[in-house]
């Protein structure tokens, strides 16, 4: 036994000694909850003793303004501890009646210090709300809270405005653009589906980039982001750079996000009811860029062939049938989404209870979205040393997808029809379908072999033995029904003044069940082609942390730090039938069909204990320390390799606190700080990634199945984290009383070590092996300002803008750089991993011109057809194309994205929006090969063209490299407030009405051809991104809306 | 009160305080731990299951780098659209999937072979364990008899190796191939029991001794051939079905050597060749084979299937596999030798490279072939009556390109055949090996490429 193994040995020790302790602390946690049990009937009484209770009022006017003695509109005037409140009119003017006994005022509003007013006898108020400065405003770190002017880390804070009213399905979308270091990608745009989401780059090879989400403290699934209601959520933190993720060791190397949701506040139930409704749609028909149409096609022809249309263009004129398969694939959605919450509580108990319901009818034929979920948060404080709470939030989701592929739908020949009429209908080559009738499903075989006037054979026009486009999406149902769960318990002591203990206990129950269903028209076989598969997935994740925090202010010392341990289970439960052999449509579910085609069931577990502590401190609000580690041990890694540690270290300096900063009147606030920290990933083995396993096979053998068992991988015991190391120096500042705040920051991370599933040499009888294997860096800049620029009377208009710039470098491949992978070995363009290069490039040839169409076999059919080679440049000059004249064409990463959010109050007038840019990344775009025919055998050469080794397939090139950089509208808001003295006289607190859109503007590359340049179709393997092929369009939304608040 | 907290308690300490060492030490569920199996004759057993098993990937891909490289299949579909067109125009590139699979199939079978030979120790049944070795032995030599005619010098993989075992890496003279190859088969053949001793599928003597045959003739040691080939006959297990049809159609049938097996509308053991090589549209007969067989030949009907429904102007499909249904997953076997082909190798064996024999042992042999396809029978056989009737015989069954190869004409005959308009590319004798796959260079730099790659 060596020192490291008696080391990891003495710490699994200390780790189940200290799980002991921390198992008696939940015992005594629980005692206490029961001790609270019995006192719990006391606080309920309360509760309803206050709404009960009649009592007097009495009225309260005054006038609001600021700095300046510029009167100010929209500021919330409230009695503290109640949900009694108005807001102040477009000349600062309130009115509030307030009950007798009410003792406090509140006066708050963005950007402005809160201040609280003694009522007493005095019924005037004139208050003079002064700017905030960034020391009150508090940011959530992993475990705790903390002062922002101490923060010493990488963390942007999103405050939840109006962000519910974006209509969206997917909490993610309704964060673009909000934040810097941040790139959330619409990858698919149908309903419901999920964004990707990356912070600072793409760090690991293999590894999944997607950062940690934790939910109230809570480390949750990333589904768990489909399943939130916006209208739900208080703010979101994101944590950027290691030394801040770090606290969440193990997992942070991709960032954390962090979700806060609303709670119960003290007074008098707070009701609020924000619904929407609206359209959908997605780009007009000028986007369609690579489909001409009959009559265009016709002119091309004509154009090029002397005058003369070629006998299947003649056909096509007398069939007289056009369709536009984007105006049948791509149609007109609409989204609602109601939420009605209540919110309030005691002294000691404080609730809020939310229910949500949404329906997302996407832009694509038969796609939908919709969900329902319920949220409730409570908590109580039976003693005046211990507080317990609870939150259960359940949620229902049904979606059915889009079953075929985009681009094999919109591909269909233009002149086919849906269904056929009396007019088609005598046109189907009868002595081969002789049965086909009115009605059914147009095909494009059924066209075949007519004898076209003056004629002696038939006219082939078809293109595709497929059936309908309209039958492939229709006829087929894929559906996906998912159940979650998710419960919080947690009990916190406060055991002397600034120490607490908190033990928590969460449950998270996912449920997926999928069924997918091939119908009898779905295909041309008929009622032997259907099919039905039926899966599920059963997640249960289970924590228990144990946290010891504390915070004391000694003179000019302030301290806080904390200390625990975390212990995590996940069970997966996998399971799949597939079927055939029904006999007609009728029944979906398996019960029908004659043949299994397949059953299995799979269960994976997993399990994760970690010690945390973080160490802050702050001297004299001048110098700021900031120290953390945590050692995570994972069952996915071998028994001697299971612990990493992961340490942070941050330190910062506000120069505004020292007397030589002070004196610059405009510098309100400034800090730099630099942090350091290392943090670690898991994510790139399966669950039992380091033992070499057996799965069982069969084989057949006499005629019928016998079982026997594979070895699926090479054992590597050796495996240990993958980590990231990361510095970065940063900048906080706010001027002119801070009407300008901002922060830069620089980062430079290196993930190393990466859980890599290597290419090995196939003769060892495996393509692949897991090891820890290396180096990727990410660098880069991020800016992010707010200002005020108008304060006057009955205007305030704020704007913020965020910018990010990345840099991804290979910097070593372990003796594999320069291998080439492609994700299709049908259509093989290239990608290549080599150092010094993004870990994804696109690799190929530089396009020079099309070959003249007299060398196509034929360039007048099928319609929209390109040739499918083209001149590619001889890049060594050696005069002929060999693969040495491939370069890099580009990478998936974009290098600049940027934000600018603007919020205008007029009077009761409110406008807001958000503008996203991205540049920077290509996107390998496959769909011109489809839409453009390349594989057409009449789009080939003919036999004897001369320049043969001049050319190569389109898509080999950079044709189908194309330019995913964009500017988007991301989100517009325009409200109407309801004043004070109308909303009060009939009982609500707070009534806007608003308009909503999304995407309304979507400025996309001239060279990009198709729909969604964020489209991401295949994203198995980082060294393979941004591959598209038929990816949803972008979709757009309208919406009309209310929120009511009483 | 009190009660229900000194339950919730004395449940929770039962709870908290159970195996907190084993909380990470987690054990695979689906799956099991490889360094605790193969310790007996099940288990073994088990795992030579696993090559029966590893075999039905690499038979499914063979026919496109087989038989599309040669003159009797073509294919419609267009460059950009697979590698279907790189096949046919024999201008295979380097990055070929189907030949990285092909590669990497046929080592993972060795693999699992080696994983059988490197515990046959665990197996204690005597009688058992030389079975189980000559299973191995009969998969790992046929896997590199597979490799060396398709790439040439290939690496020798003799035992289970890791992947930084690079010594084992680079490619073997073809002779070495060979002999490794032969004493793997005599092993085989001395440790298989006959057809009749062990369940259809598995290796037999017979089989070994048909394969080893077939490795004779292609490094010409006829003789050897010859005398394997007797044995076979002479052993009665195997006779050639009376209808041509039956043979493809009827499984397990008495022709059938060694066959890998399906079952139709299975997730794990169905194949998707049928599809694929009979109605998807990728692959036909060409116009020069459907012109070398006689119009009255009993046995076309069986090899050409004419399919109204399948495509814009229907077309000749080959018919030997033609799937049951509609379905993608068939269960058509894959005949990996008949008795046909042992008749004709037999002939092949006594006519030992000359242009012509009378030897009557030999007529005998080919004219049963002539006689169950109906033709007339002949007094002198000659190498290009002989080769042809292989063609006919053998076509779609992945022999065409190794026969032209092995008979020596494979330069003249595809030099012809790239002529004729349907193909029309340029034929180079370098292309009758396939390229090192670009991945195996790539990662390790001392596997050297074949010529004209």
């Amino acid at each position: 036994m060596n020192l490291k193994e008696k080391i990891d040995g003495q710490i699994i020790k200390m780790i189940c000694y200290i799980k002991t302790i921390c198992n008696l602390g939940l015992i005594v946690a629980i005692l206490l909850l029961g001790l609270c049990q019995i006192s719990y009937g006391n606080s309920v009484n309360n509760l309803s003793a206050v709404s009960l209770s009649q009592q007097q009022e009495k009225k309260i006017t005054g006038k609001v303004t600021d700095d300046a003695g510029i009167p100010m509109i929209g500021v919330s005037v409230i009695v503290k501890g109640t949900t009694i409140g108005v807001i102040t009119d477009d000349e600062g003017n309130f009115s509030i009646i307030v009950p007798d006994d009410a003792t406090v005022l509140s006066f708050s509003f963005v950007g402005m210090i809160t201040q609280e007013v003694e009522i007493g006898n005095q019924t005037v108020f004139n208050i003079t709300l002064k700017q905030s400065t960034t020391e009150l405003e508090v940011v959530v770190i992993g475990y705790g809270t903390l002062k922002k002017s101490h923060l010493t880390g990488a963390i942007s804070k999103v405050q939840n405005v109006r962000l519910e009213q974006v209509p969206t399905s997917r909490t993610e979308e309704a964060l673009i653009g909000k934040v810097s270091g941040v790139n959330i990608q619409m990858v698919d745009a149908s309903a419901g589906s999920a964004p990707t989401i990356r912070v600072r780059g793409i760090g690991s090879i293999t590894a999944d980039a997607s950062p940690l989400i934790v939910m109230d403290g809570v480390v949750v699934s990333p589904d768990y982001l489909g399943s939130i209601d916006m209208n739900d959520i208080e703010s979101v933190e994101v944590l950027k750079d290691a030394s801040s993720a770090a606290i969440y060791g193990s997992r942070g190397g991709n960032g954390v996000i962090m979700i806060t949701s609303k709670k119960g506040i003290s007074g008098k139930a707070i009701f609020t009811f924000n619904g929407y409704n609206g359209f959908k749609y997605t780009f007009p028909k000028r986007r369609y860029k690579p489909f001409s149409t009959v009559g265009e096609w016709k002119d091309f022809v004509l154009e090029n062939n002397n005058g003369v249309l070629t006998d299947q263009m003649r056909y096509i004129e007398i069939l007289g049938t056009e369709t536009r398969w984007p105006d049948v694939i791509f149609e007109e959605g609409y989204i609602s989404n109601y939420s009605l919450s209540a919110r309030g509580g005691s002294d000691k108990t404080k609730y809020s209870i939310s229910g949500n319901y949404l329906r997302d009818d996407g832009v694509l034929l038969t796609d939908y979205f919709k969900k329902m979920s319920f949220r409730l948060n409570i908590s109580t404080k039976p003693h005046k040393r211990i507080e317990i709470g609870a939150m259960i939030n359940p949620s229902y989701s049904k979606q059915r997808k889009f079953a075929d592929a985009i681009h094999s739908t919109l591909r269909a020949a233009p002149w086919l029809p849906i269904y056929h009429d009396e007019n088609t209908i005598q046109y189907v080559r009868r002595n081969v379908y002789p049965d086909v009738k009115v009605g059914d499903y147009a095909m494009e075989r059924h066209f075949d072999g007519y004898i076209l006037p003056g004629n002696t054979t038939g006219t082939t026009i078809s293109t595709s033995s497929s059936v309908n486009p309209v039958a492939r999406v229709v006829e087929l149902e894929e559906l996906e029904y998912n159940l979650n769960l998710f419960n919080n318990l947690y009990a916190t002591v406060f055991l002397t003044d600034g120490l607490k203990f908190t033990t928590s206990a969460s449950a998270s129950y996912q449920d997926r069940q999928e069924s997918d269903w091939a119908g009898e028209k779905s295909d041309t076989k008929g009622p032997s082609g259907i099919e039905s598969a039926y899966n599920t997935a059963i997640k249960i994740h289970l924590t228990n942390e144990n946290i010891f925090s504390y915070n004391r202010i000694f003179g000019k010392h302030d301290i806080s730090a904390i200390a625990g341990m975390s212990f995590e289970k996940w069970r997966i439960t996998l399971s799949e039938i597939e079927s055939t052999g029904f006999a007609n449509d009728f029944i979906h579910t398996i019960n029908a069909a004659s043949t299994i085609a397949g059953a299995s069931t799979e269960m994976m577990e997993e399990s994760l204990v970690a010690l945390i502590s973080r160490f802050n401190y702050s001297f004299d609000e001048r110098l700021l320390l900031s120290l953390s580690a945590r050692y995570d041990g994972s069952s996915r890694f071998g028994a001697d390799t299971r612990f990493g540690f992961f340490p942070a270290a941050s330190i910062g300096w506000r120069l505004s606190q020292e007397d030589f900063i002070k004196n610059i009147g405009w510098i309100s606030d400034l800090k730099a700080r630099v942090s350091y920290g290392v943090t670690g990933n898991n994510a790139g083995i399966g669950y039992y990634g380091s033992i070499g396993r057996l799965e069982p096979i069969t084989a057949i053998l006499n005629g019928s199945k016998v079982s026997g068992f594979n070895p699926i991988n090479i054992s590597n015991t050796d495996l240990r984290w993958e980590k990231s190391v990361e510095w970065g120096p940063g900048i906080d500042f706010g001027f002119l009383g801070n009407r300008i705040t901002g922060s830069i920051d620089y980062y430079n991370r290196h993930s190393k070590d990466l859980l890599l599933d290597q290419e090995i040499a196939s003769v060892t009888g495996f393509n692949t092996a897991t090891v820890n294997i290396g180096e990727v860096k990410n660098s880069g800049f991020e800016i992010e300002l707010d200002g005020v620029i108008l304060s006057t009377s009955g205007i305030t208009w704020n704007a913020s803008v965020n910018m990010s710039h990345n840099t991804n470098e290979l910097i070593d491949f372990a003796g594999a750089s320069g291998l080439i992978t492609y994700v299709d070995s049908k259509r093989p363009a290239e990608y290549i991993a080599l150092e010094g290069h993004p870990i994804s490039s696109f690799y190929g040839y530089k396009y020079v011109k099309p070959i003249p169409i007299e060398w196509l076999n034929d360039p007048f059919y099928p319609i929209n057809g390109k040739g499918q080679s083209v001149y590619v440049k001889d890049l060594n000059g050696d005069g002929v194309i060999t693969t040495d004249d491939r370069t890099i064409l580009g990478s998936p990463y974009p290098t600049f994205v940027w934000g600018f959010n603007n919020s205008l109050i007029v009077k009761m007038f409110d406008l807001s929006f958000t503008i996203q840019g991205s540049h920077g990344a290509k996107t390998l775009n496959m769909d011109p090969q489809y839409f453009e025919k390349h594989f057409d055998s009449q789009m080939g050469y003919k036999p004897d063209f001369p320049d043969k080794d001049l050319v190569e397939p389109r898509i080999m090139t950079d044709l189908c490299v194309q330019d995913a950089s964009f500017v988007a509208l991301r989100s517009i808001n325009l409200g109407y407030s309801l004043p004070s003295e109308i909303s009060n006289k009939v009982g609500i607190n707070l009534a806007r009405i608003y308009v909503s859109g999304q995407n309304l503007i979507y400025i996309m590359s001239d060279s990009y051809t198709s729909f969604n340049p964020e489209g991401v179709t295949d994203s198995e393997s980082p060294l393979r991104g941004g591959y598209q092929v038929g990816a949803s369009p972008v979709p757009s939304a309208v919406t009309v809306g209310l929120t009511v608040e009483f | 009160m009190k009660k229900q907290i000194i339950i919730t308690i004395l449940f929770l300490s039962i709870i908290g305080l159970n195996s907190c060492e084993d909380f990470l030490n987690l054990s695979p569920i689906s799956e099991m731990a490889t360094s605790s199996y193969y310790k007996n004759d099940n288990q073994v057993e088990e795992g030579v299951i696993d090559i029966y098993d590893g075999m039905q990937a690499y038979v499914q891909i063979e026919w496109p780098l087989a038989e599309m490289r040669s003159d009797n299949s073509h294919t419609r579909a267009q460059r950009s659209e697979g590698e279907w067109q790189e096949f046919e125009t024999m201008n295979v590139q380097t990055i070929n999937a189907t030949v990285s699979t092909y590669w990497a199939e046929n080592y993972n079978v060795i693999f699992r072979a080696n994983t059988v030979l490197a515990n046959i120790e665990n197996v204690s049944n005597a009688t058992l364990k030389l079975q189980f070795e000559g299973e191995a032995k009969f998969a790992r030599a046929l896997s590199h008899f597979n490799l060396v005619r398709a790439f040439g010098d290939i690496p020798i993989i003799d035992k289970v190796i890791n992947y930084n075992d690079a010594e084992y890496f680079p490619r073997d003279p073809q002779n070495e191939v060979y002999s490794f190859i032969e004493s793997d088969l005599m092993t085989a053949i001395d440790n298989l029991p006959p057809r009749t001793g062990i369940a259809e599928g598995r290796a037999t003597k017979g089989a070994a001794q048909a394969i080893l045959a077939k490795v004779y003739l292609t490094i010409k040691e006829y003789s050897k051939a010859k005398a394997l080939l007797d044995q076979v006959i002479s052993s009665g297990d195997y006779n050639m079905l009376t209808n041509f049809h039956d043979v493809f159609y009827s499984e397990l049938n008495k022709e059938i050597i060694f066959a890998v097996q399906f079952l139709p509308n299975d997730t794990k053991d169905s194949q998707k060749f049928s599809y694929q090589f009979t109605n998807s549209g990728l692959n036909y007969p060409t116009d020069d084979l459907m012109n070398a067989v006689d119009s009255l030949d009993l046995r076309r009907p069986t090899l050409f299937f004419w399919n109204p429904a399948a495509g814009a102007e229907p077309d000749w499909e080959n018919g030997k596999y033609q799937p049951a249904t509609l379905s993608q997953n068939q269960g058509n076997d894959w005949i990996v030798l008949r008795y046909a082909d042992v008749l004709l190798m037999h002939a092949e064996a006594i006519l030992a490279g000359a242009e012509s024999t009378t030897d009557a042992s030999a007529l005998e042999s080919f004219n049963a072939i002539r006689t169950r396809a109906g033709l007339s029978t002949v007094s002198t056989l000659t190498k290009d009556l002989l080769l042809k009737e292989r063609r006919i015989e053998l076509c779609f069954e992945n022999q065409r390109l190794y026969d032209l190869i092995r008979f020596g004409v494979a330069e003249t005959v595809m030099a012809a055949f790239s002529l004729t308009p349907e193909p029309g590319f340029e034929f180079r004798p370098t292309a009758l090996l396939l390229p090192i796959p670009q991945r195996e260079i790539d990662l390790y730099k001392g596997l050297a490429q074949n010529p004209g790659y």
